[in-house]
């Protein structure tokens, strides 16, 4: 084989190592956060805040969720909640109009007679009726099973205080109780995905998304935005977020303020909301196109950094199919030099995992004792021993050549052969594998569905979701808004 | 007081002191209504007075700067925990 052709396959191989370079980057940055958090430019302003909850068939949290907001740490005269009903068809009407009458004057039914178009609209049903008089200087926007801590609206509010500041997001956990295998992946990728990233993208004063439960808008930049939500999008948070830096604003994630959400205990429910949010991303990347890799002097949107940090996620499925393409040609032509590239890429996502796993436990220390298991195999159990056999290769072949032995396999080259190739395609096989766990549950082997989440990866399959997003896009597929179902299993802490 | 930002507010800040009484467990005497000592785990906005207010919302401030620090701390814990694991894997794996 040409070394042109050589090194090209090797390029294409080293591709996988994108996203493990982003990830690093963006974790080291945060070291520089106490200097870049925005904390001392905040004060203690506390204006008067409309809540809006979009709802759509959410009796079985809307209670909970508006006795929590009637106890936030704030001002009770600065507070309403306008509950928008999108038309359901449950217990809500009745249970927005009980808590309406037992606060009264602080919670405000509004209903949509015709609903199910999505939670962009039914939020612009609110907004007309809020903007409609002076009285909201802040508007907080939220998911009706989203459950705030005490103090968390006032440590949002605080950074509002700075005129430059159009909106503020909160750190969102996973609050499910009991949970299962799934919402605990959930609770790490959360820490991962918001304490730990949106951190860095403080440092880098750019916000890729506001949390759709926890966006807290100053008026001016609701206004600034024409009073209204994008309603052609599936990700109407990401859209809101894109425009209010487009104009200048800054956006600012406040770790230290928390609230509380319900997630999918399903891998069904998970790749129904997965998909929306992925497909949303697709939009938003198309939508932006102009902005990628412009650095501009009012927003940091086409920043370099944050360019790369947004691709390596939004391509990541791409990249780990090239890599793995690349090896199993490598293979067959350069036989010595697969091995080579292979080792040194796994060895960096060794480096990576441990790095980022690490972090992000230390970040949120009660994560790390709920969830501790399923932070270890986010991966998926078959990487990790990939990992390991690179990190450690003396006594992995000790150990793989004796299972050959009882096995009565022959430890040679023809025999490793097999061996060699799975490993090479594994990067992007996982996903697969991680995907037939959402095939499986729907059927009789429904139990085993967790075993192919371990195996395959939570990653991964976070990362075929993603790739299903890219197809449904191409083929043009109509835009559903499949609504999590909530069931009010919320436990936050008073 | 509440709905203005805090440039605004602090114009005035002995009005806002003699329009709200102490809160509950505050001094008592005849000082007791300027200088109102701060509850502990009082509601912030239950603190009526501008200055007292201000402590308290720099108090809850200053533990969110040392939280953040304490993170960068352990980012530095984190990087030693690879470092140290490549000086294993040089010395003891290959």
């Amino acid at each position: 084989v040409s070394a042109a052709l050589e090194w090209a396959l090797t390029g294409l191989v080293l591709l996988g190592a994108v996203p493990l370079v982003a990830a690093c980057g963006q974790f080291l940055i945060i070291g520089l956060h106490p200097y870049r958090s925005h904390h001392d430019r905040v004060g203690p302003y506390l204006p008067r805040v409309a809540i809006l909850v979009p709802a759509w068939n959410e009796a079985a949290v809307l209670e909970a969720s508006i006795d929590r907001l009637a106890a936030l740490d704030y001002p009770a005269d600065s507070l309403r909640v306008y509950v928008v009903d999108d038309a359901s068809t449950d217990r809500t009407p009745e249970v927005v109009r009980a808590k309406a009458r037992q606060y009264p004057g602080r919670v405000v039914h509004l209903r949509r007679e015709r609903g199910g178009e999505g939670k962009a609209h039914t939020l612009n049903h609110g907004l007309a009726v809020i903007l409609g008089d002076r009285w909201m200087q802040a508007l907080l926007i939220m998911d009706a099973d989203v459950v705030y801590e005490r103090d968390a609206l006032r440590r949002m509010t605080r950074h509002l205080a700075d005129p430059e500041v159009g909106a503020v997001t909160a750190y969102i956990k996973e609050g499910s109780v009991p949970g299962n295998y799934l919402t605990r992946f959930i609770a790490f990728e959360y820490a991962t995905a918001q304490a730990a990233q949106r951190r860095s993208q403080n440092v880098l004063g750019v916000m890729a998304c506001l949390a759709g439960g926890a966006q807290l808008h100053s008026r001016a930049n609701v206004e600034a935005l024409g009073g209204r939500i994008d309603t052609s999008s599936l990700a109407e948070d990401t859209f809101t977020t894109f425009n209010t830096q487009l104009r200048g604003a800054r956006v600012v994630f406040e770790g230290n303020a928390v609230a509380w959400a319900e997630e999918p205990d399903s891998v069904g429910g998970l790749w129904k909301q997965r998909l929306r949010w992925a497909r949303g991303n697709v939009q938003v990347t198309s939508r932006f196109r102009h902005l990628w890799f412009r650095p501009s002097r009012t927003h940091g949107l086409g920043g370099v950094t944050f360019g790369v940090f947004w691709f390596s996620l939004f391509l990541q499925p791409v990249f780990m199919i090239a890599s793995s393409v690349g090896l199993v040609v490598l293979f067959f032509t350069a036989h010595d030099s697969a091995y080579s590239v292979f080792r040194s890429l796994w060895l960096l996502s060794l480096m990576t995992y441990l790095f980022v796993t690490a972090f992000t436990l230390a970040i949120d220390p009660a994560v790390a004792r709920r969830a501790w298991p399923e932070a270890l195999l986010f991966p998926g159990a078959v990487s990790l021993l990939i990992m390991a056999a690179v990190a450690a290769p003396g006594p992995a072949g000790t150990v793989l050549s004796a299972g050959y032995r009882a096995l009565g396999l022959e430890w040679t080259e023809s025999g490793r052969a097999p061996l060699i190739l799975f490993a090479y395609c594994w990067m992007s096989a996982c996903m697969l594998v991680a995907y037939l766990g959402r095939v499986i549950e729907g059927g009789r082997l429904r139990p085993l569905a967790p075993l192919f989440i371990y195996l395959g990866g939570y990653g991964p399959l976070l990362c075929a979701v993603t790739f299903t997003s890219y197809l449904k896009e191409l083929r043009g597929a109509e835009m559903t808004w499949d609504k999590t179902e909530k069931t009010g299993k919320v436990a936050a802490p008073r | 007081v509440t709905g203005t930002r805090p440039a605004a507010r602090h114009r005035a800040p002995h009005r806002a002191r003699h329009r709200h009484p102490a809160p509950p467990g505050g001094r008592s005497g005849p000082d007791a209504r300027a200088v109102p000592a701060i509850p502990a785990g009082a509601p912030l906005w239950r603190l009526a007075p501008a200055e007292a207010r201000l402590e308290r919302h720099r108090d809850e401030l200053d533990r969110d700067v040392r939280a953040e620090r304490r993170l960068a701390r352990r980012e530095l814990g984190c990087l030693v925990l690879v470092a140290v694991f490549l000086l294993v894997r040089a010395r003891y794996l290959l």
